[in-house]
């Protein structure tokens, strides 16, 4: 029995230490946070890159698979912003999907769209077009698609590689060996007051 | 070891196996079951029931023929009004509504859709849940927990005193056995 009272005062001591730090975290966080819609985030989201942002924007998508991801989006549906699952939110729950929330956390560098990334990409989509019968999530293109000034859609939306063959060639323009797509690791998400109707 | 230092090392590694052991009963099931649970989510989902319901509509409609009404005209045929949330168009050809606990998607060209009802699966959503560290203090219980399975794996190999089952003699061929199928997941999938 000796033993598992240990067990229990080190967990009580880790807990104790650890929330101590969280509360210290929050303060020095609360000063700094960026409030902005989608809309704003996506029109230059480089600029936020590294810092503590509130986001707002409705749910089109969560995650079925893991939780762990969701996305938002502001006047256009079309561009959305991925989020990802952290802080008091281990995965998101589906009920968010459809809902206007408030997201609290950090920008993130989230994927490197380079050459390599762009085979993949395409080689997924020639197995997708091989077999009708195989669903790919669509939702993380759509938000690597919202963080580029063109919509990628519109030249050929019947086309399956317009997004890949649109990619290539701004990261032949851009000169760099990759183009950055940002996300936001979550710290906290409120739920907004349910409006009346959208669109 | 001495005579006594050998009893008194069994007794406490006997106790030690035994107490953590009981202690983390419920989270080794918790654990052991979300983990197969979750290692299948590719054949099943195994936080949420979802399921399906076709339907087709007689209106030719359009982004700007869809309205409020119209969707709570639809909604209300299918006795989803009251849980209406909002609608939008995530394609030009696609009208998608959300209602509580779902959503509903028409392609507007087919007129062909779908309601999606999506509801908790009981015990799995609540031991997944778990499992992905809901909080920065479960983090840390687990990692104790992790501990505990460690102490008990390692005082496991001396519960037993020497005989023919003994670690020097049966069990490390055990040891060793189990330990082939990681090397041999290594060798073959790396």
């Amino acid at each position: 029995m000796k033993n598992i009272f240990l067990l229990f005062a080190l967990g009580a001591v880790i807990i104790g230490n650890n929330s101590g730090c969280k509360n210290a975290a929050n303060q020095a966080t609360d000063s700094t946070k960026l409030s902005m819609t989608v809309d704003t985030f996506l029109a230059s989201p480089e600029k936020w890159a590294g810092k503590e942002v509130v986001i707002t924007g409705t749910v089109s998508h969560v995650c079925r698979e893991s939780g762990k991801k969701l996305f938002l989006f502001g006047s256009n549906p079309d561009a959305t912003l991925k989020i990802n699952a952290g802080g008091n939110y281990s995965t998101f729950d589906l009920k968010y999907e459809g809902t206007d929330v408030e997201i609290t956390g950090t920008v993130i560098e989230d994927e490197k769209i380079d050459a390599n990334y762009l085979n993949e990409w395409e080689a997924d989509i020639k197995k997708m077009v091989a077999d009708k019968n195989l669903k790919v999530c669509s939702e993380d293109a759509k938000a690597i698609a919202g963080q580029t000034k063109d919509t990628t859609s519109k030249a050929a939306p019947e086309d399956p590689f317009a997004g890949v063959n649109e990619f290539r060639q701004k990261l032949e323009k851009s000169g760099k060996a990759y183009i950055s797509i940002y996300a936001i690791d979550a710290k906290n998400l409120k739920e907004l007051k349910k409006e009346a109707s959208v669109n | 070891m001495s005579s006594n230092g050998s009893k008194l090392f069994r007794k406490w590694n006997r106790i030690l196996h035994r107490d953590i052991g009981y202690f983390f009963f419920g989270l080794t099931i918790i654990y052991c079951v979300s983990g197969i649970a979750l290692n299948h989510k590719k054949d099943w989902n195994p936080n949420y029931d979802i399921t399906y319901e076709d339907f087709s509509i007689t209106d030719t409609i359009d982004k700007s023929s869809v309205n409020e009404a119209w969707v709570l005209a639809l909604l209300k045929k299918h006795n989803e009004a009251d849980h209406y949330k909002k609608y939008f168009f995530p394609d030009s050809g696609t009208l998608k509504i959300f209602i509580d606990n779902g959503s509903v998607s028409v392609d507007m060209e087919s007129k062909e859709g779908y309601i999606e009802k999506i509801s908790k699966r009981p015990f799995f959503y609540e031991i997944n849940f778990l499992h992905y560290n809901p909080g920065k203090w479960w983090m840390w219980f687990s990692d104790i927990f992790c501990l505990g399975m460690i102490t008990i794996a390692i005082s496991g190999l001396f519960i037993m005193a020497k005989s023919k089952h003994s670690l020097s003699k049966r069990g490390i061929w055990f040891i060793l056995a189990g330990l082939i199928v990681p090397l041999l997941a290594l060798i073959i999938l790396k």
